[in-house]
């Protein structure tokens, strides 16, 4: 099933892409791949992100992913 | 009311203004402006960037403090893109009846504002290097 990841801030610093295609069911095993895809900085960055599964923020990694859904990948907000 | 994401600098002035209300005694406004270091290192700029949820965010945060009990009326701005030192990144400005309250509401705002805005610091230091801010 496909579903778009978009990275953010530091995120998308050590993924290197702003938005990617990735085929996954849950949160879990999208996680895998792009940990496998884009290393282990961005397994580092991704114990500190929350996660906006089609407009409403997780970090839950067992939720369901359903077909075209829009993953935001969110690093701790530094804002102010 | 004031709840704004703007790549445009930011008036404190403006945010007190917006804030006025007849039946206020007591408004307090808060500058959040960039310093020129960090954690013991120089810095020369910043750069805010926003999700796109950013400007729904601050609304609703505005509207809960504008709902307090006793708060006639809040104003709040975040700016995003390249800032420079001394630049204002932060505005806000909270009326109310009585100084105290409008104290500890602006100062529970810019709590939240960090807490809940989803908004990243980008910090160049002068030796080139740079990091987002809080994030490992």
């Amino acid at each position: 099933m496909s579903v778009t990841v978009r990275y953010f801030a530091g995120a998308r610093a050590v993924a290197g892409v702003d938005t990617e295609t990735r085929d996954a069911g849950s949160l879990d095993e999208l996680v895998g791949q792009i940990v496998d895809e884009h290393g282990e900085r961005l397994e580092r960055v991704l114990t500190a992100c929350s996660f906006l599964v089609d407009g409403t923020q997780t970090r839950d990694r067992a939720v369901a992913l359903s077909p075209g859904a829009v993953v935001d990948v969110l690093p701790p907000f530094a804002g102010g | 009311m004031i709840a704004r994401v703007v790549d445009a600098p930011l008036s404190v002035a403006e945010h007190e203004d917006a804030v006025a209300d007849k039946r206020a005694g007591a408004v307090v406004s808060f500058a959040g402006v960039v310093r020129d270091h960090d954690g013991g290192r120089s810095v020369t700029e910043l750069e805010y960037v926003g999700h796109p949820t950013a400007a729904d965010v601050l609304t609703e945060l505005a509207e809960e403090f504008a709902a307090r009990p006793g708060v006639h009326a809040v104003a709040v701005s975040h700016r995003v893109g390249l800032l420079g030192i001394g630049d204002v990144a932060l505005a806000c400005a909270v009326s109310t009846a009585h100084r105290g309250e409008a104290f500890a509401a602006c100062a529970e705002l810019v709590d939240e504002v960090k807490k809940r805005l989803p908004i990243w610091k980008r910090q160049v230091f002068t030796d080139g290097e740079e990091e987002w801010v809080a994030c490992p």
